[in-house]
């Protein structure tokens, strides 16, 4: 059987390095912009039934330099051997990857930028995406706001949206999420997986609820208008953060502890509070998060989305999907398997997103709320904390 | 006893003379490096000063400092060294940190070792990546980085310094996963002094019973509310303390900021006004005790309340020594 249809590839973190010439960068005269602003205000339509969905990550060094060391450790153990590959290559691999999502109706999808990397490697992450996105124009947007959303659909390119799991750059300078904000990333989980400033991860040994530096980071982040990803989150932690914002929240990628009892994995009382706030639930296709057996199913993903529908209501439920390839285990009783993970066969990639569909359209999901799924309601969610059309 | 008793001219010499038979250490000193603390280090007769140098990489001003002082200060790394700089008639310096603060990458930790790091506290009051700190809402135990921060120390034998800092749960837990002698360098009983700083007397003596000491503060807030705490009051907190734990896990670890009170309004997150008052202006200590001049004065209140001089010499710094030689090696 086959495992992720994203091309694997090997790549050295720091080898592959966008060429500088101004020409490749994109400025050369005449160019449009390369990330949608500037654009017309949103038709309010035209996005409603925009499929928005992720986190994924680019199938690129791009996706993150922690990331890419986590993977060469993981394949050193595995005895894998290392192989630099040049940006024109990886350039391909992400090209062919959103070509494929595009050609699954993809508009636009989260990715992850940065996995606990401090400066100035956040900043290194944030220069190659930049520089991606403007190298593959014809195929991308860079999604910061409504507007870069509403390009992204316009224009047939796929919305590619900047997210950082784990505000590890700022910790208590509180002033940098406006800096960041400034550079693209509209949506950061505050924390990631583990013990933080903030308050701690679903994979910690304790869940002490938020720190009181972690009460002013979820205010600083409604403040700048940055969507709050509340997935890998702590159960205390995360209620404590709903308690405290003032706009919808996210659960980028979480499934539902009544199907499948898992620390990443959230219980009705946080699915309610997140329903309560206008947020939304984005389910993970990622194998660990689905089900105890070793090989799940489609069936396994519509199951967590039926249950979180019922419970939180249809108007909270998103698609997080989560198809990675990039190690998630750090500590050896963290609650995940290493990698290659096996993802429901037919369903381990963005290019697999027609089968989805099918499944909803079998479970009874009429079109409205197929399309609440897809994409209207995480928009629903953007529009409301990143603000409607320009300014 | 009233402050003019402790500062009989006679008292004093006789402290100052056995001050020069003793080793004195001070266990933790927030100060950074600067001219006041040379001066009052040399005036007080303090022997090894534990000094907090948050940033030690290698562009640290701290280097140049030593560089620039190597006739008055010793950077040391071992108990033989303490001893040598004393016979050089020098005072010895160590580095120690209140946080672990490498990015989460534990790699670093040998390279600051090299550089002279002898000892390090891991959270500083709120929350961090290690554990929960002591003014947090809901303090737990250390996080899954936190028992590696540990261990790691361990492995480098770097002292394992609670410092107060750690909320009541995450030191259990150091105690948990440490192993051998933990200290506690500055703090203050809590049976005394109801503030979120200061440490229970069950605490004090699990730390005791790992054969590491407790070092006490002279932070004002830390022994009264409000008003200037007197020398009394510090040396009634002491005996307690001895009480609890013992008189070979006590030390002192003045904790001052000798030469820094002025720069305005604290953060109130890292310090909280239930802890702390809001402007470093009004971080005020102990009476005579602002800097290491009055060192003397804590040696004349443990003579007059009748301590044995070799309890003294134990409190006053042979309980820090026995401790880090054991740490430490050599």
């Amino acid at each position: 059987m086959s495992g992720r249809r994203i091309p694997r590839r090997d790549f050295v973190a720091g080898a592959a390095t966008a060429p500088l010439a101004l020409g490749a960068l994109g400025c050369a005269p005449g160019d449009e912009p390369a990330t949608g602003q500037g654009a017309a205000p949103a038709d309010p339509q035209l996005l409603d039934s925009a499929v928005v969905v992720g986190p994924v990550p680019l199938a690129s060094p791009i996706r993150g330099l922690q990331a890419e060391r986590m993977r060469l450790a993981a394949e050193r153990r595995a005895g894998i051997p290392a192989r630099v590959a040049s940006w024109d290559e990886e350039l391909a691999h992400v090209r062919a990857q959103v070509r494929g999502a595009k050609a699954a109706g993809v508009n636009a999808f989260m990715v992850p930028l940065v996995a606990g990397e401090h400066e100035p490697a956040v900043s290194e992450n944030l220069r190659r995406f930049h520089e991606a996105v403007r190298a593959l124009r014809e195929d991308v947007v860079a999604v910061f706001d409504l507007d870069g959303l509403a390009s992204a659909v316009e224009t047939g390119r796929v919305g590619l949206i900047p997210w950082f799991q784990g505000a590890k750059m700022i910790e208590a300078d509180l002033a940098l999420f406006a800096a960041y904000r400034a550079s693209g990333v509209g949506i950061m989980a505050p924390t990631h997986l583990w013990k933080m400033p903030y308050g701690d991860g679903a994979f910690e040994r304790s869940d002490q609820g938020l720190t009181a530096t972690g009460r002013l980071a979820i205010r600083a982040m409604n403040r700048e208008r940055i969507v709050i990803d509340l997935s890998g989150v702590g159960p205390r932690s995360s209620l404590d953060a709903m308690a405290e914002s003032e706009h919808p929240v996210i659960f980028s990628h979480s499934n539902a502890r009544a199907v499948h009892d898992h620390p990443m994995n959230l219980g009705d009382e946080q699915l309610r509070a997140c329903a309560e706030l206008g947020g939304v639930v984005g389910i993970s296709a990622f194998p660990a998060y689905l089900s105890a057996n070793s090989r799940p199913t489609l069936d396994d993903v519509l199951q967590h989305l039926d249950h979180i529908v019922s419970t939180a209501g249809i108007d909270h439920a998103a698609l997080g999907l989560d198809f990675t390839d990039l190690p998630r285990k750090r500590f050896p009783t963290d609650p995940v398997p290493d990698p290659p993970y096996r993802f429901p066969e037919g369903f381990s990639g963005l290019e697999d997103l027609p089968r989805l569909r099918e499944g909803l359209i079998s479970r009874g999901y009429g079109p409205d709320e197929r399309a609440q799924v897809l994409g209207g309601n995480m928009v629903r969610v953007l529009r409301r904390v990143w603000g409607d059309g320009a300014g | 006893m009233p402050m003019s008793r402790l500062k009989d001219p006679a008292l004093l010499a006789e402290a100052r003379a056995l001050q020069d038979d003793i080793l004195v250490v001070n266990g933790l000193d927030a100060s950074l490096l600067n001219e006041e603390v040379v001066r009052t280090l040399k005036a007080g007769g303090v022997h090894m000063n534990m000094s907090t140098l948050p940033d030690l990489s290698l562009s640290s001003p701290f280097h140049q400092f030593m560089l620039d002082h190597a006739d008055d200060l010793v950077p040391v790394t071992t108990v033989a060294g303490i001893h040598a700089a004393r016979a050089a008639g020098k005072v010895a310096v160590g580095y120690c940190w209140q946080w672990v603060d490498v990015d989460e990458d534990l790699s670093q930790l040998a390279g600051y070792h090299r550089i002279g790091l002898r000892s390090s506290g891991l959270v500083y009051n709120v929350g961090n990546y290690i554990g929960s700190g002591c003014v947090d809402p809901n303090p737990g135990p250390l996080s899954h980085y936190g028992i590696q921060v540990v261990e790691a120390l361990q492995e480098l034998r770097i002292v394992v310094d609670i410092g107060g800092h750690c909320s009541e749960a995450t030191s259990y837990d150091v105690l948990e996963v440490a192993e051998g002698p933990v200290v506690c360098s500055h703090t203050n009983p809590l049976a005394l002094r109801d503030n979120p700083r200061c440490m229970t007397d069950g605490l004090m003596r699990a730390i005791a019973d790992t054969g590491g000491a407790v070092g006490i503060a002279a932070f004002n807030f830390f022994v009264v509310r409000e008003g200037q705490a007197t020398l009394e009051e510090f040396l009634r907190q002491l005996d307690h303390m001895i009480d609890v734990a013992g008189v070979d896990h006590v030390g002192i670890g003045l904790d001052q900021i000798i030469g820094r009170n002025d720069r305005g309004p604290v953060n109130p997150v890292t310090l909280p006004p239930e802890a702390y008052p809001q402007r470093y202006e009004d971080w005020i200590y102990v009476e005579g005790l602002h800097d290491f001049t009055g060192v003397p004065l804590i040696t004349v209140g443990l003579l007059e309340r009748g301590y044995a001089p070799e309890d003294i010499e134990k409190i006053m710094g042979a309980n820090w020594l026995r401790v880090w030689e054991e740490v430490w090696g050599e």
